[in-house]
């Protein structure tokens, strides 16, 4: 066996070690390993069946080619799902080497072949796509089309009709593993080699290349050109027919999905992390041999693939220039994720980037160096690059060691057991805070969800028309993330979601004060949520079927493709042991060997400039902006340590005072924020070595955006700042021993234990609540309903509020629900005022884009399709046994535009997130109500003070007022519950406005 | 099916008459029907009963003048008409109905009650209701009674035979004037239903009253006094339920306070923080949304500051130690207004004391603490 193939065999034999050990290990971090293996378990459980209820209230899985998840399905039926995905994962390892070897020897020596396979184990982009992202189906599509590849260069250099066969049979595969690989490697891989092919033979014919002209080429591609469009229209042919039902989706149940941000579209020279990893990671060390790659890649015989190349390098920078927008056109560059080019482009190199490291092994390259810096010289480049291999290897595998990508691992077995219990699963849930793992969660049950991770499937409008890519993790997608994550919470019973388990507590006080309740805790420390009122999901879910046909079609014809193709390839093959003579028609490379050198000295000073730009930027006491930024990053990401080592050490301020003044108080910006932005302005510079400044910050709540303003001094010393401690508050509260009595209520729920159906007797009553009175107005072109209402009932009641809107015409235009602003849970007796607002929801009807600069506490000008003039009003109520705090109070002052005052807690609780509701009264009826939210917690027997702006009513017009028949309760006319109790309660007031609280706690015992 | 909807064609048939029961057949009993054959033919008739679900085929040998078959009562279960029909060679002979009837009430007698709470004020009305049923699922006869027994808050009413009409038997009731639960109970010959209850809960509050435990008078705006109602009732004097929301609301000047509470044992408390300024406040207490309101009550606070030393050295303005009303410091965390000539900077003492830059206008600076001006 001669050297190249002993190092081909080596290759996989190193590749399988490597990346089946390696892979066991990242494969549950990748974001995409568990939605492969969740497409996998529908297979594995209805082959046949191309609706999936468990996503998104249904989707099809003709959106994504089958192949793949096909065969984690067969083997998952002996060996698992995660061990199914790591077979498959091998069998493309063994694929993807074998394909670069054969691809390798089109262009360059058998030995130069081989070398290639051995980078091709260690490959940046190839370690990156598998142990990061865990693009498995492309990188099939990939392995398959590299191996189809020499086929149909001997199909047409040779006239080998039999490779035809062999070739199609193989991108047939390819189109059933990954369809986009077959529609652009067609461009990027197929056509270089059907044109090197061509070229092959005019070389042959002029007995060299360098006696081949371009019209000899001409003409020889003209006599060839039934061949070219017999694998053109073949290729046509497979790729619609065994994907036929992907097609036919496409085509009639188009969805509008707007453009979700990826960072691969990016400027990465403004955006330098994304450089990194959607760049530099990728290319790895083949940036320091890119001049010889771009020479090897323009010779004359190389010229397709080089061109190649280049379009793909060039559409793999993203936004960094603007070519590759203009090149494919403003969808396909928003719709495609353009990290597959760069990927594309480091495989079109390998061949070339074999031949440079054997020359520079073993070659004129190796020759060069030793000759002109000596033996050890050369031994020190080449260990160098070894080295470079293993260590930018290892640090993409450990990538999330540096900034963890997922959550950490979550063990489903008690939510599957949650929702397995007690009919849990008849209705729909969500996740928060779960990472990738959302698709794990859901091969494990069989209950549905609203949210997936797979948007180009999804159909539902309050998806489709926001750049979200999933709901759950909507708080790293700013506020038009969170906009979409609120539709579901303040509108749950239209989706039939009713629980949401939640791992995050950034989304607590969202989830709050949209009126769910925190159910318990399960054993893996994950929150459930529960919403009441809201119905199951009915018996017959709506589907969208497609002939019998596609389905068979489906479910046997990638598979039988895949047989197929062995069976050509490997079985009826009799040539398969045959040594292959390609010509190689390579030139001594006339690149002076300085010219590596200069290179290597750009890259070199490119990165160390890079470093010490991280550096300087990471250095927090170089300047008081470094200072304050590093400081509130550290906040952030809940760094304390890092944090108190800003402060002046000299100051008497210890890391535990630090700590204990940070863990003292709850509270939104605490505990339930993001930091999205800060400024930095100065307020007093009165030397070089003590400032003062202002910081306002911007934090993302689940609730609103929030921005916040402190004051801090800094000082120099020894040519560093530091920020000197500011004054933490004196007040002591009065009593150390506090003796609170309080009432707590507690549902039995089902008395008798039985799966059956509740029993009449375990169902209480609706608690009697009344609207004393409602109201359509406008406000900046916006309509909302305000109001009042009140538990008149003995029991505390949980409240939602329906609402629909009329035309002059009496025709619906809209209906939605209240969503933070109003106190869904009331003590007996106690009121309310609500605000329904419905710009969220009207961008789905406009279907129109959500705008990128969105702002609910902006004035939008939204656009009404009919003006509503009229509406009705649905109170809703359920008994609960919620545990409420009621031990606060208020003093405030108020003046014509602004009220001021304080909240006190006389309780034993921490009121962790105050919420402050404000109702404006005009003749006795509420004409505004306003939200706002205390940025930190009120601890027992403390305060906190707040100043809110009122609005001007004179900017809100009454469109309509509701009467009797508009205001209804439990769907009930409230004519006769008010002739129960008269003179009960007061349908108007005669105050200006009043201020009411409510408060997320966080109950210590 | 075919035979049922046959009608009498004009070939030669049997004169045969078809005898059933003429009274009403009770659920479950096996009934005897007669076929009056008087052409003495001889040879196989079918019977067809078709009950209110399904038809049953009976098959008979004739061969008397008179005959009298039985059929068993396991296929006479369904209350209603049974239609009859007596055929001979698919040919309808005779045609005759007879009724079923439910047999006796059985175990358990389905019993609701709606609403299942109502208020005391003998307004609103609930409804028992019976759905008796024999051991077929039939319902029960009509004219049938069932025994409804009630125990009331204040007293055990007798049971009330209720006649069924239409299926079921019903009761209203009225509340009465005490609250607490009203169970009820059904009972027909052997058979009797489950317990259901009813709640009849207070109305809203009528007299509401507040008074002040202990406060401390003056305005240092830190310790807390107690304020609580009565024992709140409702015009039948029946204690409101726990839980009842109940607000504390007073005013002074520009001032307002709320505070917020619930009923424990009819009677709801709160702690009212003293205000940083001297002042007087009259509270009230408010159930609903304003009402149902008590009598004011009012609370005067005095001035919690004695002495306040002041003392401008080279470097800083020197602020206390501020002394309150029965020598001790104020309470850390007292704020302390200063205006130093151009602007306003509050900062708050610690162990009564508290300290600022020099002033930038000598003439024009000063503090301020509970309101009061210091220059």
């Amino acid at each position: 066996m001669d050297r190249s193939r002993q190092y081909y065999l080596g290759s996989v034999l190193f590749g399988l070690l490597f990346h089946g050990t390696v892979m066991a290990f990242t494969m549950e971090n990748t974001y995409d390993a568990y939605v492969h293996m969740f497409f996998a378990d529908h297979y594995s459980n209805a082959w046949f069946e191309t609706w999936n209820y468990k996503w998104y209230t249904g989707f099809t899985m003709t959106s994504y080619p089958p192949l793949v998840h096909q065969l984690i399905a067969i083997l998952s039926k002996v060996i698992g799902l995660k061990a199914g995905f790591l077979v498959c994962g091998l069998a493309m390892v063994a694929l993807f080497i074998r394909g670069i070897y054969h691809f390798s020897k089109i262009w360059v020596n058998d030995l130069s072949a081989s070398y290639a396979c051995i980078l091709a184990v260690l490959s940046s982009s190839f370690i990156e796509a598998l142990h990061l992202f865990g693009q498995l189906p492309s990188l099939m599509g990939i392995a398959l089309l590299l191996n189809a590849c020499p086929e149909i260069y001997r199909w047409i250099r040779d006239n080998n009709r039999f490779r035809f066969y062999t070739g199609i049979s193989i991108l047939a595969t390819v189109t059933a593993a990954h369809h986009v690989s077959t529609i652009f490697g067609m461009v990027f891989f197929v056509l270089p080699v059907m044109g090197v092919a061509v070229l092959d033979i005019c070389i042959l014919d002029k007995g060299g290349v360098e006696n081949v002209r371009f019209m000899h080429f001409v003409k020889k591609i003209w006599s060839l050109l039934p061949k070219a469009v017999l694998l053109g229209v073949s290729v046509i042919a497979i790729t619609a027919l065994i994907i036929f039902p992907y097609w036919y989706w496409s085509k009639t149940d188009p969805i509008s999905q707007v453009s979700i941000p990826h960072g691969s579209r990016a400027n990465f020279l403004e955006d330098l992390n994304l450089g990194l990893v959607f760049f530099v990671i990728p290319w790895g060390m083949m940036l320091f041999f890119l001049p010889g790659i771009f020479y090897r890649v323009f010779k004359k015989r190389n010229i397709f693939l080089g061109l190649s190349f280049a379009l793909a390098l060039l559409l793999g920078t993203g936004g960094t220039t603007p070519i590759p927008k203009l090149l494919l056109g403003e969808t396909a560059f928003n719709i495609l994720t353009l990290d597959r080019f760069t990927i594309w482009a480091t495989i079109l190199a390998l061949p070339f980037f074999g031949d440079l490291v054997f020359n520079l092994v073993e070659g004129n390259f190796g020759d060069y160096i030793i000759n002109v810096f000596g033996r050890l010289s050369h031994k020190i480049v080449v260990f160098c690059l070894i080295l470079g291999l293993l260590i930018s290897s290892a640090l993409i595998i450990n990538i999330g060691s540096f900034r963890p990508l997922q959550p950490d691992s979550i063990d489903p077995d008690p939510i599957v057991n949650f929702l397995s219990v007690d009919n849990h699963d008849d209705w729909r849930y969500l996740t928060l805070g779960f990472g990738d793992q959302v698709a794990w969660i859901a091969t494990q049950t069989n209950a549905l969800s609203v949210d997936g991770n797979y948007h180009s499937a999804r159909r539902l409008p309050e998806l489709t028309t926001r750049a979200v890519e999933r709901l759950e993790n909507s708080k790293y997608l700013g506020m038009e993330g969170l906009g979409a994550l609120q539709q579901f919470l303040g509108v749950p019973e239209k989706y039939h979601l009713k629980y949401i388990f939640n791992n995050d507590k950034f989304y607590e006080p969202l989830l709050f004060f949209y009126g769910w309740t925190k159910l318990i805790r399960l054993e893996n420390n994950i929150d459930v949520w529960e919403r009441k009122d809201v119905l199951p999901l009915p018996s017959i879910l709506p589907k969208k079927e497609i002939p019998k046909i596609q389905k068979y079609m489906w479910g046997i014809l990638p598979i039988a493709c895949l047989i197929i193709c062995l069976l050509v390839n490997f079985v009826a093959r009799r040539e398969s042991w045959k040594s292959d003579t390609l010509p190689r028609y390579h030139n001594k490379s006339k690149l002076k060997y300085w010219t590596y050198g200069l290179w290597l000295i750009i890259v070199s000073a490119f990165m160390l400039l890079f470093l010490i730009r991280f550096l300087f930027n990471s250095n927090p006491h170089k300047n008081p902006q470094n200072l304050l930024e590093a400081y509130y990053n550290h906040i952030d990401f809940k760094e304390f340590d890092d944090a108190y080592k800003l402060y002046d050490p000299n100051q008497d301020y210890s890391k535990e005072q630090f700590l204990l003044e940070l863990s003292l108080e709850d509270g939104l910006l605490a505990s339930y924020a993001k930091l999205d932005e800060i400024e930095i302005e100065p307020n007093f510079i009165s030397s070089d070595t003590y400032q003062e400044y202002q910081v306002t910050s911007h934090w993302i709540t689940g609730v609103k955006k929030y921005s916040n303003q402190h004051n801090y001094k800094l000082i120099k010393k020894n040519k560093q700042w530091f920020i000197e401690k500011s004054e933490y508050e004196k007040k002591l509260p009065p009593d150390q021993f506090l003796r609170i009595a309080e009432v707590d209520f507690y549902n039995q729920g089902r008395r008798k234990a039985t799966t059956n159906t509740s029993i009449r007797e375990d169902i209480l009553d609706r608690p009697e609540v009344i609207t004393t009175h409602a109201q359509l107005v406008k406000r900046n072109e916006n309509y909302h309903i305000v109001g009042q209402l009140i538990n008149v009932d003995n029991d505390p009641a949980f409240i939602s509020i329906d609402v629909s809107l009329y035309d002059v015409n009496d025709e619906e235009i809209i209906q939605y629900s209240t969503s933070d602003i109003i106190i869904h849970n009331l003590l007996p007796k106690e009121s309310t005022p609500f605000r329904i607002d419905f710009d969220d929801i009207l961008w789905q009807m406009n279907k129109t884009d959500f705008p990128e600069d969105f702002d609910s506490n902006q004035k939008t000008e939204m656009h009404w399709p009919r003006k509503p003039v009229k509406f009705v009003l649905n109170l809703r109520s359920m008994v609960t046994d919620q545990r409420l705090y009621k031990y606060y109070g208020l003093e405030y002052s108020a003046s014509a535009k602004s009220i001021t005052g304080d909240i006190i807690n006389y309780g034993n609780q921490e009121m962790a997130i105050p919420q402050i509701l404000t109702a404006q009264y005009e003749n006795g009826i509420t004409k505004w109500v306003d939200v706002n939210y205390l940025p930190k917690g009120i601890r027992p027997q403390r305060s906190k003070s707040f100043n809110i702006e009122l609005e001007d009513l004179k900017k809100i017009d009454v469109i309509y007022s509701g009467t009797s028949i508009d205001l209804l309760s439990n769907s009930a006319n409230q004519t006769q519950l008010r002739r129960v109790l008269p003179n009960s309660f007061l349908d108007k007031t005669n105050e200006d406005h009043k201020v009411f609280i409510n408060a997320l706690v966080n109950f210590k015992n | 099916m075919l035979w049922a909807c046959q009608r009498p064609v004009s070939i030669h048939v049997p004169s045969l008459e078809l005898v059933v029961p003429n009274n009403y057949v009770t659920a479950g009993n096996d009934i005897a029907v007669q076929i009056i054959n008087n052409e003495k033919y001889q040879g196989k008739v079918h019977l067809v009963l078709k009950t209110v679900f399904t038809y049953h085929v009976f098959v008979f040998d004739l061969k008397n003048k008179v005959g009298e078959y039985e059929v068993d009562g396991k296929y006479l279960t369904e209350s209603g008409i049974v239609n009859c029909w007596l055929m001979v060679d698919n040919v309808l002979v005779s045609e005759k109905n007879f009724q079923v009837r439910a047999s006796d009430i059985a175990d358990p007698i389905k019993l609701f009650t709606g609403p299942n709470s109502i208020w005391v004020n003998d307004f609103q009305e609930t409804m028992v209701v019976a759905l008796p049923k024999d051991k077929y699922g039939n319902a029960a006869r009509e004219l049938d009674s069932v025994e409804i027994n009630l125990q009331m808050p204040d007293k055990i009413i007798e049971g009330e035979f209720i006649k069924i009409h239409d299926q079921l038997a019903f009761k209203k009731l009225s509340s009465g004037q005490t609250t607490g639960k009203i169970l009820a109970g059904a009972s027909a010959m052997s058979a009797n239903s489950k317990e259901q209850k009813v709640e009849v809960v207070p109305l809203w509050p009528k007299v509401l009253s507040i008074e002040i435990v202990d406060h401390l008078p003056y305005a240092d705006g830190r310790q807390f006094y107690q304020i609580k109602t009565n024992t709140i009732k409702d015009d039948r004097g029946n204690m409101i339920p726990d839980g009842t929301h109940v607000v504390f609301s007073a005013t002074s000047r520009d001032r307002k306070l709320e505070y917020n509470s619930y009923t424990i044992d009819g009677v709801a408390k709160a702690y009212i923080r003293n205000p940083e300024i001297k002042s007087v406040w009259k509270i009230l207490g408010i159930v609903g949304n304003g009402s149902i309101v008590s009598k004011p009550i009012t609370i005067e606070f005095k001035d919690v500051i004695k002495n306040v030393p002041r003392i401008l050295s080279n470097t800083h303005f020197l602020v206390g130690p501020i002394e309150s009303y029965i020598g001790q410091y104020v309470p850390d965390g007292t704020e302390v207004e200063y205006y130093d000539g151009q602007k306003t900077t509050v900062k708050e003492t610690e162990d009564g004391k508290v300290d600022f830059h020099l002033p930038m206008d000598y003439d024009n600076f000063y503090i301020k603490i509970a309101g009061h001006i210091f220059r």
